[in-house]
């Protein structure tokens, strides 16, 4: 094919799917509310207190989100076009999930999630491991298989006594196989225990009684984190304390 | 089929609906009812007054098909191009002759031939010809009655001809119309029928109508469409020395893989599912079927789902005999779009789903499926399988084979509203609850955050099943603020039964 007629299928292609050609940053990170950009093939540990109330909101905007229109803009759509480099902790920022047509798997040892709870608009796989070490098992082979986007490890109601003896070996290797496969994990802990993820981040939030009457979709702006190592050494010593 | 000294007497077969106590239809007539006036459609009740002596039968499909598959072996011993026009009825395409100058003796009938029911032969230049004969000949009960001439259907009743091609009308009520029209004229035979311009018809009447005269004067000529037998894609061995290991087993059934799949792409065809059946010594068998995610001919992925199924079986005894059945089907044609993402090997993922089940257990994963109640924490797990069925409808929803065309699943409940969902503690925690005159909760004596309740909102009654005392239920549900905790959801069993129910 010619160097000419190929340039004109480039900007004939370029015209008749535009959504597609704009530029992503899926390849990258994914977008959460209330969150800075998860990186993609990584692990994030978000630390979720027992007295913080909230981190569920987090899976309701992932098994929620409405797939994406044909004709939807980066700015406005939560799908396939993910936004760039904006401000991750905009209250304005659009949502920007993984592709809602893949499954998304939540891998809970402690059965705690509430199927009631959800009106899930994408598949969803629910995994009830026994302990913890069955659930690091899990994940090792959800990573290995590579088909999934995101996988959500949910520990917070785990005793970090227990959390804590599984090695960190474990974790790295996790990490490996996560940059290997491109898969990203977002795991939820009582407390900072993953010394092997890159992103690390605590879960603020001062929901009150009130809140429970709102609508669950303005919830998430009340959602606030920040990064592990910037909180002062007492509050780090304050988490380790209380876990 | 038992009872030859009923045949000639008026018999119908009657839908399921006399079970039931509804409404049953005639479904099927003999010769001898049809004579009577009745004909398909009518209800048992008007067909036994406009015919008392008829006996109604009920349906016996395995019969039926015993009966279709026994006709289909004596055709093919006189020809191998047929064609199964109806359960009861079958065309033979006879090359190199002209069937109307056929005699009988040349049928070449064996004396006693395998279906257990008196046959009816006929012979036309025409297969619609052939048809009209053989379903309105007065040869009955005998067998092997001889071939009609074609230009005896003239004298034939002209409602014969409506019946045996009702299927051309579509509606079905153009038929009883054009059976009107045709009465109101005067009409009574094919021959009376045939002498009508077929211009005029096709003008004055429905097409169906000039359709029925090209068949009636033998102008319509079709092609058969010829009748070959379903394929079987089933590889089975007797060992002569019992399998005590896994490697053994899996280079059997990779040869038979291999076979199969070669079979099948000779057919353009794909696996949707394999059947792996094994005979262990103790005369006991499993049996199980798997069903293939991304159906394909390549038999790597194909041996590893089976290779994940055996790996977690535990044999009673050795294996003796083992069979694989593939369950055919069209390959995908969907195109999917350029720009829209898929699982990327859902062969692969199947695998691992089966990895996780023998890892976690079939209990312990799955899709959940809230249940249409109030009662709280109600749901079913569906297995992991049913991901594939959606995404398959999802992608093709044109699929034609009906055997890979999952049923989607019901309509789940709609979600409660609840603005934070709830993470649960299962089982619930009981604690001890300082309450008040009127079952307020003040305090938690025990528990993960005993102390003063910091703020309480409720109660939320709900209750179900009100209408039965076995399985009543009644609960009340408090949103609260533990003390130094996160918010929480208590529960009141009445009395005086509180459960920590979860977490904010």
């Amino acid at each position: 094919m010619s160097a000419v007629s190929l340039s004109e299928l480039r900007r004939t292609l370029r015209e008749q799917f535009p959504d597609a050609h704009q530029e992503r940053s899926y390849a990258d990170t994914y977008h959460l509310p209330g969150l800075p950009p998860l990186p993609k093939g990584s692990i994030t540990e978000l630390v979720t207190p027992p007295a913080t109330s909230g981190a569920t909101l987090l899976i309701s905007h992932l098994l929620e989100s409405p797939p994406p229109t044909a004709n939807s803009s980066s700015s406005n759509s939560s799908g396939n076009n993910f936004s760039g480099n904006s401000s991750p902790t905009h209250p304005h920022q659009t949502s920007a999930p993984p592709p809602s047509q893949l499954p998304l798997v939540l891998i809970d040892p402690s059965n705690a999630f509430d199927p009631c709870a959800y009106s899930p608009t994408r598949p969803f796989l629910w995994l009830k491991p026994r302990d913890p070490d069955n659930s690091l098992k899990a994940a090792d082979l959800l990573l290995r298989d590579g088909n999934l986007p995101l996988l959500l490890l949910d520990l917070a109601l785990i005793p970090p006594t227990r959390l804590r003896r599984i090695p960190s070996s474990s974790w790295y290797r996790l990490r490996t196989l996560a940059e290997t496969s491109g898969t990203s994990l977002l795991a939820l802990t009582p407390a900072p225990l993953i010394a092997a993820a890159p992103a690390r981040h605590h879960l603020q939030s001062s929901f009150t009684l009130a809140h429970l009457s709102e609508i669950r979709r303005d919830l998430t702006l009340h959602l606030q984190t920040q990064p592990l190592h910037h909180l002062s050494n007492n509050q780090n010593k304050i988490l380790n304390l209380k876990s | 089929m038992g009872h030859p000294e009923k045949w000639p007497t008026p018999l119908a077969i009657v839908s399921e609906g006399a079970r039931n106590r509804q409404a049953s239809l005639i479904t099927c007539l003999n010769p001898a009812a049809r004579r009577a006036g009745l004909h398909p459609g009518l209800s048992t009740a008007r067909a036994m007054a406009r015919c008392p002596h008829l006996h109604l039968l009920p349906p016996n499909p395995e019969g039926e098909q015993l009966i279709t598959a026994k006709l289909i072996e004596l055709a093919q011993t006189l020809s191998p191009d047929l064609e199964l026009t109806a359960p009861d009825t079958i065309i033979l395409a006879r090359r190199g002759t002209r069937i109307s100058a056929l005699p009988a003796e040349h049928l070449h009938l064996a004396p006693a031939h395998p279906v257990p029911l008196p046959l009816v032969f006929a012979s036309a230049k025409t297969p619609d010809l052939a048809h009209l004969l053989a379903c309105t000949s007065r040869q009955f009960p005998h067998a092997r009655e001889v071939a009609t001439p074609s230009s005896s259907c003239s004298s034939l009743p002209l409602h014969d001809l409506l019946h045996t091609f009702s299927h051309h009308f579509d509606p079905p009520s153009l038929l009883r119309d054009l059976h009107h029209t045709l009465a109101l004229w005067g009409l009574e035979t094919i021959g009376e029928f045939i002498s009508l311009p077929r211009a005029d018809l096709l003008e004055r009447l429905s097409p169906p109508a000039a359709l029925l005269h090209d068949i009636a004067t033998g102008t319509r000529h079709r092609l058969l469409t010829l009748y070959r037998p379903p394929k079987k894609y089933r590889q089975h061995l007797d060992l002569d020395f019992a399998i005590e290991t896994l490697d053994q087993l899996l280079l059997l059934l990779r040869n038979f893989l291999h076979t199969l799949c070669s079979r099948l792409r000779a057919y353009q065809r794909v696996p949707a599912s394999l059947g792996v059946t094994l005979y262990f010594d103790n005369s006991t068998t499993h049996q199980s079927d798997l069903r293939i995610p991304e159906p394909t001919t390549d038999v790597e992925p194909l041996l590893r789902i089976i290779h994940t199924h055996l790996e977690a079986l535990t044999a009673p005894a050795p294996v003796i005999a083992l069979t694989l059945e593939a369950t055919p089907t069209r390959p995908l044609r969907a195109q999917t779009d350029l720009f829209q993402k898929h699982l990327r090997d859902p062969n692969q993922f199947a695998h691992t789903l089966n990895q996780l089940t023998a890892l976690l257990g079939a209990d312990n994963l799955g899709t959940p499926q809230p249940h249409n109640t109030h009662r709280p924490d109600q749901f079913t797990l569906l297995p992991p399988e049913s991901l594939f069925g959606l995404q398959r409808q999802s992608q093709d929803p044109r699929q034609p084979d009906s055997k890979l065309r999952r049923k989607a699943p019901p309509q789940p409940a709609p979600a409660i509203p609840c603005s934070i969902p709830l993470r649960r503690l299962r089982p619930p925690v009981e604690v001890a609850v300082l309450s008040s005159p009127f079952h307020e909760p003040e305090a938690l004596r025990d528990g993960p955050y005993p102390g003063p309740l910091e703020a309480i909102s409720g109660p939320f009654r709900l209750n179900g099943h009100w209408w039965q005392h076995d399985t009543r239920w009644q609960i009340e549900e408090w949103d609260v603020l533990l003390h130094s905790g996160p918010l929480a959801r208590l529960s009141r069993t009445p009395p005086h039964q509180w459960h920590l129910q979860g977490y904010y």
